[in-house]
């Protein structure tokens, strides 16, 4: 039986159960722990002394590669794979749909387009460095189409999931076009960031992103409480104060960012805004802050361990952690979904 | 115009595109040349030979590819009550595209296997494990229909990935095959397959009157005495014929799927008997089409007809849907 | 106490008017039932009412001001809704989901004051829904969870409740159960209720105002007494009756006869 109790504080008050919140903090310790596996793992595994001695002499050779190495990796992979999480979670309470995802509206193909747009045209002459504001450009400016080309007089979940498959679908083709025209080099490199993959990461990088994805969750915070009520029928909603239009354009544009940040910096890691929400909501059912923590820790679980794997697995290649988040994630779902079916 | 007049129409403009899709390309040939390829061909006449086999060769797979992938929509469409289906969601494309890149990147495969034969197996037994994770419950239900084929696709798509990453000379072999194509395939080599969708053409024309009363709701079907069960599984056999057979030809070709069944119900009506043959017209002229566009836009190069049917479909789906959106607002 | 009413209104969907200069007060501290034949307009009334619909002409006016000029909030702190047959998210329990019902009063500060926990015990106590508290909403029975969306209502502390058709797929115990339910919200809390029925004689039974709509105007209102009479009931419902009083509570009991030869 969940009890719950009451956090006040002068005005400030809260509902709180433990239950959702212990569940929240095992998976922030999962997440901890194949951190610190990922830090130790590699072409050179590192015992436990060792990993310490490392960490304490950063100038020495393992702390190199502990500290400027492994250490920007993993907390890239950490921010990608809970930013995406938090997106498709977001995505999924204000579509009502299960199936909603950044994929699913668009978000995911025009950061694609705009990326391989980006590696094709322009990174010869600009450098590699604007990659990221693309993929970010393609992101925001097919969600707003989308939005778009939803809005009549308001917009319904349904019609913005069908014009984002309809965008996707042609951003798609633009994706595939560029990358059956441009020569073969750029179509590898190209195709490595479609998969997702956060080789080479270093502490510039990860400092954007912190960056990016502390805003989004500050705004977040703000917008919780209204992103429970997202769910509810537009005219129940409406009976409870909220501004039904506006909230879901402000929760949209959140959710967009959050994908469009992750990508940008990470590349097209399909699956993971899908996968993990589902599973967060499988082990908390209630939905509230602690379900979105659950599902932000196990999407970034998820993203460490891939590239963990797809670095440790095939040594000494070094794959995109894109492919072993649909290899990890689909048996887990799977198995949740005939479960479920039971 | 009534039903059947719009039905007579669009065949004339499939024949029309048909002939059309003979006439265009780099070299532009006159109706006269046609008929001179076809009734009085001579061995030595260069115009007679392209005809013959590169013109003739790329209509008969866009109409075959383009009717079957519409009826396989339709039929999935009807069958999972959910109007977002299209084959893709059995896996089937997921599951050709991981046959088509293993063998392309495995050299023993590649010697002994024709990639053809190979990407229908990787389409039938993709749609085989989606059905059966659906299926262990008894009844499947459009929702974990869905949920599975997503789940899957996603795995084999990871699969491909992860070979093509490995192998990077395989890439450039199969993103032909990934962006879809109509060009370069002789009838020599592909006549089984085209034999197959034909079959699976045929076999749907048997579905037609059952699916009606599917339309209708699983328990209304079942209480007109309809076997679901075996209604399921033999659709989901058909369209593995009809959509294993035509990504197994031309690749990747999404969308035709997925709007040309909307099209077909908004001008034939909700009769399957009508609607889903007009589907099949109106799938072949739209890949028609397609390829058309394909060879010429930048000729003498040419954009893949996968990307031109999401470059046409597209649009209209969208359009269709706002005009949805106007009506019932 | 609050006053809601509509002058002239004229609202509907897409190019087709479904209310046509509409006027109406309704009653305060009361309950008032609206009744009328399917596509009358009922539900559209109550939207327009609640301010889901915006009215082409006229405007609704609640506590002496047009209601879409009140910010959406602090009307949801005086006129609580509930559409008919509700969709609950996914994987809320019972009491959760009455707690959506706070929302209005609640700020990113405060989202669980003590009046929030006391409204939410006492919506629970009166839907005698207490035991079923932890309950995952997908779980009730369709009874049950009629009940929880009321408590949800309820614990918006709103002087005014305007309910859509609250019984409809219910069978007749648990219809029985909600009606009390509204009626002693109305009688102890003094809340004005007003709802869509379709059960002729249960509206009667319940109702101290009824309005009775016909092709989108009012077609009579009053006490069930002046409403339900054989003339109103041909003319609303094209409906053959007889009313006579009902042997244990006296107010007008319609036995229907059949569909009224059109006039």
């Amino acid at each position: 039986m969940p009890e719950s109790r009451a956090l006040r504080l002068g005005r400030w008050s809260r509902r709180f159960s433990p239950s959702p919140w212990r569940n929240a903090l095992g998976t922030l310790l999962l997440c901890s722990l194949a951190g610190i596996g990922a830090l130790m793992l590699g072409a050179i595994p590192l015992s436990p002394p060792a990993f310490l001695h490392a960490l304490v002499q950063p100038d020495s050779h393992a702390g190199l590669i502990v500290l400027q190495l492994r250490a920007p990796r993993v907390l890239l992979a950490l921010l990608c794979g809970g930013a995406l999480a938090v997106s498709g979670w977001l995505f999924q309470q204000v579509m009502r749909n299960a199936l909603a995802s950044p994929d699913t509206l668009g978000v995911t193909a025009g950061a694609s387009a705009a990326a391989v747009a980006y590696l094709s045209y322009l990174a010869a002459d600009w450098g590699m460095s604007g990659l990221p504001i693309a993929a970010m450009a393609g992101a925001l400016a097919v969600i707003a189409v989308v939005y778009r080309l939803a809005w009549h007089r308001g917009t319904t979940p349904l019609r913005l999931i069908l014009m984002g498959i309809g965008m996707a679908a042609l951003c798609g083709a633009i994706t595939t076009f560029i990358l059956v025209s441009s020569p073969l080099s750029t179509t590898l490199s190209a195709y490595v960031w479609l998969t997702g993959s956060v080789y080479g990461a270093n502490w510039t990088e990860v400092g954007q992103l912190a960056l990016c994805c502390t805003g989004l969750a500050l705004v977040l915070v703000a917008l919780l409480r209204h992103a429970l009520l997202a769910p509810l029928d537009d005219g129940l909603a409406t009976g409870l104060g909220v501004k039904v239009q506006r909230t879901r354009a402000l929760l949209t544009l959140v959710a967009s960012l959050m994908a469009g940040v992750a990508i940008a910096w990470g590349g097209a890691m399909a699956f993971v805004g899908l996968v993990a929400p589902h599973i967060a909501r499988q082990i908390t059912p209630s939905p509230g802050a602690a379900q979105l923590i659950t599902s932000a820790a196990l999407g970034a679980t998820l993203v460490i361990l891939s590239d963990l794997l797809g670095r440790t697995l095939f040594t000494p290649l070094d794959l995109p952690a894109g492919i072993f988040v649909a290899a990890i994630g689909t048996p887990f779902f799977l198995t949740l979904l005939l479960r479920q079916a039971r | 115009m009534n039903t059947p007049q719009r039905l007579f129409a669009l065949v004339v403009v499939l024949i029309g595109c048909a002939v059309v899709s003979l006439m265009a390309g780099v070299h532009w040939m006159s109706p006269a040349d046609i008929g001179h390829a076809f009734w009085m061909p001579s061995a030595t006449n260069v115009d007679d030979l392209v005809i013959r086999t590169t013109r003739l060769s790329r209509t008969v797979l866009a109409i075959v590819v383009g009717a079957s992938l519409a009826v396989a929509g339709g039929i999935l469409q009807t069958l999972t009550h959910n109007p977002l289906a299209s084959p893709g969601i059995l896996g089937i494309n997921a599951g050709a595209l991981f046959a088509v890149v293993l063998i392309a990147t495995t050299d023993v495969l590649a010697a002994h296997l024709n990639p053809y034969a190979g990407a229908f197996a990787g389409a039938a037994i993709a749609a085989a494990i989606v059905w059966w994770l659906a299926m262990r419950r008894q009844t499947a239900t459009p929702l974990h229909l869905i949920l599975a084929g997503a789940a899957l696709a996603a795995l084999f798509g990871a699969m491909s990935q992860a070979l093509l990453v490995i192998d990077q000379q395989g890439l450039d072999t199969v993103l032909f095959w990934l962006a879809g194509s109509v060009s370069g395939r002789s009838l020599d080599t592909v006549w089984p397959l085209i034999g197959i969708a034909v079959l699976g053409l045929l076999l749907s024309a048997a579905l037609l009157r059952d699916l009606n009363l599917l339309a209708a709701g699983d328990t209304i079907a079942a209480a007109v005495g309809i076997r679901l069960p075996r209604l399921q599984a033999m659709a989901i056999a058909v369209i593995v014929l009809l959509a294993g057979a035509s990504v197994a030809m031309a690749g990747n070709i999404v969308f035709i799927g997925l709007i040309v069944p909307h099209i077909a119900r908004r001008l034939l009506g909700v009769d399957h008997r009508r609607w889903l043959p007009g589907a099949a017209v109106i799938g072949a002229t739209l890949a028609l089409i397609a390829d058309i566009v394909a060879r010429l836009l930048i000729a003498p190069g040419e954009v893949p007809i996968g990307v031109m049917t999401a470059l046409i479909g597209a649009p209209v789906f969208i359009a269709l849907i706002r005009r949805q959106a106007t009506a019932h607002a | 106490m609050t006053q809601l009413s509509a002058t002239h209104i004229t609202a509907g969907y897409q190019h087709e008017a479904i209310l046509r200069e509409l006027t109406l007060a309704l009653p305060e501290g009361q309950l008032s039932v609206l009744i009328g034949s399917n596509g009358c307009g009922k539900s559209t009334l109550l939207k327009t009412l609640a301010r889901l619909l915006a009215p082409w002409n006229g405007e609704v006016v609640l506590d002496g001001a047009d209601i879409h000029r009140q910010p959406t909030q602090a009307v949801a702190r005086t006129l609580s809704l509930l559409p008919q047959q509700p969709v609950a998210p996914e994987g809320l329990r019972v009491r959760e989901l009455v707690a959506l019902g706070r929302h209005p009063h609640q700020s990113w500060l405060s989202q669980w004051s003590e009046r929030d926990e006391a409204c939410v015990d006492d919506a629970l106590a009166r839907t005698d829904l207490l035991t079923l508290a932890d309950r995952p909403v997908d779980s009730l029975s369709g009874g049950q969870r009629q009940r929880a969306w009321i408590a949800m209502a309820v614990a918006q502390d709103t002087p005014l409740m305007l309910l859509d058709e609250p019984t409809s797929f219910l069978d007749l115990t648990h219809q029985l159960e909600v009606l009390d339910l509204l009626k002693a919200l109305n009688r102890d809390a003094g809340k004005t209720i007003v709802m869509v029925l379709h059960d002729l004689n249960l509206a009667c039974r319940y109702a101290d105002h009824m309005v009775a709509l016909k092709h989108g105007r009012i077609h009579a209102q009053g006490t069930p007494d002046d409403v339900v009479t054989e003339v109103n009931v041909r003319e609303v419902f094209e409906l053959d009756c007889r009313v006579i009083a009902d042997p244990f509570f006296g107010v007008p009991l319609c036995i229907p006869f059949g569909r009224a030869p059109s006039s």
